[in-house]
C-alpha cells in the first residue's frame, strides 16, 4: 500500500493508538486461558465478541497497536450485519455506512446491464453496505473493549507457537517484555500472511488468477448515489475493466486492471496512477477536483487450507482462505467463519458440547469457501478472462447484453449470500418433510420476515438456540415446558417462539400449520419438522451439538 | 437452457473456440450456427437470432 509523496496519514481518518497493556503472565500469573485469539482484525474481533456472547472469556494478540492501514475491504453484505444483529453491534455500522441496492455495468460507453439486488420489506438490512474497513475495525475494538470477558493486549506478537499435551502454549512478544500464553485453544485469524499458518507448517493451497488490478482510494465529492458501477473495455481503460464503489467521507473506490504488457513498477508510480485516475474521473463525468489517498496492487486468487482445524488451533477469515473480490466475499466469508466458529467454540470451551463439534467447522466453511471458489472463479474469469476463447466469449456476451436477457444474467457479479451448510453433520432431515418440499432448506440461514413496523422475524432469535412453531397448537404448553427443560438439562438456553400460520414469517419460511424449525445460534436451520415432538427436538439439539443421542 | 445451462455452453464455447487456431475462429463460428440453424422450428427464429447477433444494432440508448 502506498500514500501519495510527502503525505504519511490519511485525508479523512485519525487512525486510534490503542495502548499496549502488560500481560498478567510478566508478572508470574499462571493463567490458562479458554481461548486465545490471535489477530485483531475484524474477523479475529468478531469471533471474540462470539464467544462473550456466549460466556467465554477469550484474550487477544495483536502486534499492531492501531487498526489496519487503508480502506481495504469495503462492501459488507446483508448476512454480515444479521451477524452484528446477534452480536447487539448494529447501531456505529448504521449511522456510518453507505447502503446500496442497485449496479451498472458497461461496456465501451455503453450501459448494458442493471444489477438489481435482491431486496424486500421483509429485509431489516438492505443487501450491501459501503464502509471503509477501518471503521468496520474500529467499531469492532469498540465493542470488544467494553465487554469484560475480553481482554485485547494491542502491542503483543505471536513469536511462536507449540502444543503443550492438551494445550497450546504461545511465545509472545510484547513491549513490557516477552512470556508465554498457555490456552486450551486458539483462534488463527492473523491474516493472509498467518503467523499460526506459518508455525504449524500449513500452507494454502488452489490458484492464482492471472490479471493485476489497481486499488486506488480518492476523495471527490459527488453526489452520484452509492451503487456498483462496473466498465468492460471503457474509454478510460482500454481492453481492461474499471470498477468504482463510493465510501463515507467523499472517498472513492476505484479498481482498474492492468493491460498484460504494462510493467507494473511504472504503472504503480504516483504519477503513474494520477493520470490513469485523472482519465477515469474524466470518463465518469466528474470534473471537481479530487485527492489522492492510497493505492496498492491487487491480484486474485483462490486459495484455502484443507483443513481450517488443527487440533486445538481453528483458522478463520485469511488465515484459512483467500478469495477473490469480484462478488465481496472475503471480509463478508471471515465474518461468517467467526459467526459459526463462535458459538461451537463457546460451547465446547464451556463444557456443554463435546470437542467433536468443532469437526464440523471445516465440512460448513470450508464447504463454504469452496462455493465461493466456484462463484467468484467465474467472476474473476470474467474480469479477466484466461484464454483467447473465453476473451471472445466475453465480447460477444458483452456486446449483445444490451439487446439479450440471457447475455445480461452472464454480467451479474454474484454478490455474497449466506451459504447452505446442506451436508452438514449437525443437521436432522425430517423425513415426513423431504428436502424437495417448498420452504426454507435444512442447512440454510433463516430468512428474515416483517413481523411488523419496525419488527422482523431475526429481532426475536434466542441467543443460543431458537424453536419456531407455527400455529398455537403445534406445541402443548407442557411439550413447550418439555423442550425447554430438556434443553436446559444439557445447560442449552432454547427459546421457543411461536408465529402464526398465516403469517409472514411462515409464508418465508414455507410452513404450514404445526410445522416447526429449529435454529442454531448462527442462525442456520438445523432440524425442520411438519410436526414436532419434545424427543425429536431433544434428539436434534443433541446432534446439533454432536452429542451422542442425536439422530 | 436454464441460466446454468446457458453458463456452461459459455465455458464450452469458450473451450471450443480455444482448441482450434485463430484463423479456424470464424469457420468454427458459423458451423455451430449452421447447426443450431438445422435445429431450429423455422426460419423467422434464424432471422430473429441473426438480427440480435448483428454487430450494428440499433442504438436503444
Amino acid at each position: 500500500m502506498a500514500w501519495p509523496a510527502g503525505r504519511t496519514a490519511s485525508l479523512y481518518y485519525r487512525y486510534p493508538h490503542y495502548a499496549s497493556p502488560r500481560a498478567a503472565e510478566l508478572d508470574g500469573a499462571r493463567l490458562r486461558h479458554k481461548v486465545a485469539v490471535v489477530g485483531a482484525g475484524p474477523v479475529g474481533l468478531a469471533c471474540a465478541l462470539g464467544l462473550a456472547r456466549h460466556g467465554v472469556a477469550s484474550v487477544v494478540l495483536e502486534a499492531r497497536t492501531t487498526v489496519g492501514e487503508g480502506s481495504r475491504a469495503i462492501c459488507l453484505a446483508r448476512h454480515s450485519f444479521e451477524t452484528f444483529q446477534q452480536l447487539g453491534i448494529c447501531a456505529p455500522f448504521l449511522a456510518k455506512a453507505l447502503p446500496w441496492t442497485h449496479g451498472t455495468s458497461y461496456y465501451r460507453e455503453r450501459p448494458v446491464y442493471r444489477l438489481e439486488m435482491s431486496h424486500s420489506e421483509d429485509e431489516r438490512f438492505y443487501p450491501m453496505y459501503n464502509l471503509q474497513q477501518q471503521y468496520i475495525e474500529e467499531y469492532l475494538v469498540a465493542a470488544a473493549a467494553a465487554s469484560p470477558l475480553i481482554e485485547l493486549r494491542w502491542g503483543h506478537a505471536l513469536d511462536a507457537l507449540q502444543m503443550a499435551g492438551d494445550d497450546v502454549r504461545l511465545a509472545v512478544s510484547s513491549p513490557a517484555g516477552s512470556y508465554a500464553v498457555q490456552t486450551q485453544y486458539v483462534v488463527a485469524a492473523d491474516g493472509a500472511r498467518s503467523r499460526v499458518r506459518q508455525q504449524l507448517g500449513l500452507r494454502l493451497a488452489g490458484d492464482a488468477h492471472p490479471g493485476r488490478y489497481v486499488i486506488v482510494d480518492i476523495r471527490l465529492r459527488s453526489t452520484y448515489p452509492t451503487e456498483r458501477r462496473a466498465f468492460f473495455d471503457p474509454p478510460a481503460n482500454p481492453g481492461g475493466t474499471v470498477l468504482v464503489h463510493k465510501q463515507p467521507d467523499d472517498i472513492w473506490r476505484i479498481d482498474y486492471q492492468l493491460r498484460d504488457d504494462e510493467d507494473e513498477t511504472a504503472a504503480l508510480a504516483e504519477e503513474a496512477i494520477r493520470a490513469r485516475v485523472g482519465t477515469i474521473v474524466a470518463m465518469l463525468g466528474e470534473h471537481a477536483p479530487w485527492e489522492l489517498e492510497w493505492w496498492s496492487l491487487y491480484k486474485a486468487y483462490t486459495l484455502c487450507l484443507d483443513d481450517y482445524r488443527h487440533g486445538p488451533v481453528l483458522f478463520a477469515g485469511d488465515a484459512a482462505h483467500l478469495v477473490p473480490i469480484f462478488g465481496v466475499r472475503g471480509l463478508n466469508s471471515g465474518f461468517a467463519d467467526a459467526a459459526d466458529l463462535g458459538w461451537k467454540l463457546a460451547f465446547v470451551a464451556s463444557g456443554r458440547a463435546d470437542d467433536a463439534l468443532l469437526d464440523s467447522y471445516t465440512p460448513e466453511r470450508r464447504g463454504a469457501t469452496l462455493d465461493i471458489f466456484a462463484q467468484a472463479g467465474r467472476s474473476t474469469r470474467f474480469m479477466t478472462p484466461p484464454t483467447r476463447g473465453e476473451r471472445r466469449v466475453r465480447e460477444a456476451v458483452l456486446s449483445l447484453a444490451a439487446q439479450h436477457p440471457a447475455a445480461r444474467r452472464l454480467l451479474d457479479p454474484r454478490q455474497s449470500l449466506p451459504y447452505t451448510y446442506a451436508a452438514s453433520p449437525l443437521s436432522t432431515r425430517d423425513e415426513s418433510a423431504p428436502e424437495s418440499a417448498a420452504g426454507v432448506r435444512v442447512g440454510a440461514a433463516l430468512p428474515n420476515a416483517r413481523l411488523g413496523d419496525d419488527e422482523f422475524l431475526l429481532d426475536h432469535l434466542g441467543r443460543e438456540f431458537t424453536l419456531l412453531v407455527f400455529g398455537d397448537r403445534a406445541l402443548s404448553a407442557g411439550s413447550t415446558h418439555d423442550c425447554v427443560a430438556a434443553a436446559a438439562a444439557r445447560g442449552v438456553a432454547l427459546h421457543v417462539l411461536t408465529l402464526p400460520t398465516a403469517g409472514r414469517a411462515a409464508q418465508r419460511c414455507g410452513t404450514t400449520a404445526g410445522g416447526a424449525l429449529l435454529v442454531r445460534p448462527d442462525r442456520h436451520l438445523c432440524a425442520r419438522w411438519t410436526t414436532v415432538t419434545p424427543a425429536a427436538c431433544e434428539r436434534a439439539l443433541a446432534r446439533a451439538l454432536a452429542l451422542k443421542g442425536g439422530t | 437452457m436454464t441460466p446454468q445451462e446457458f453458463e456452461r455452453a459459455y465455458d464450452l464455447l469458450a473451450a471450443a473456440l480455444d482448441a482450434v487456431d485463430e484463423q479456424n475462429e470464424s469457420l468454427l463460428l458459423t458451423r455451430l450456427a449452421l447447426v443450431l440453424a438445422a435445429d431450429l422450428p423455422n426460419l423467422a427464429t434464424f432471422e430473429a437470432a441473426l438480427a440480435a447477433a448483428r454487430l450494428d444494432p440499433p442504438d436503444d440508448g
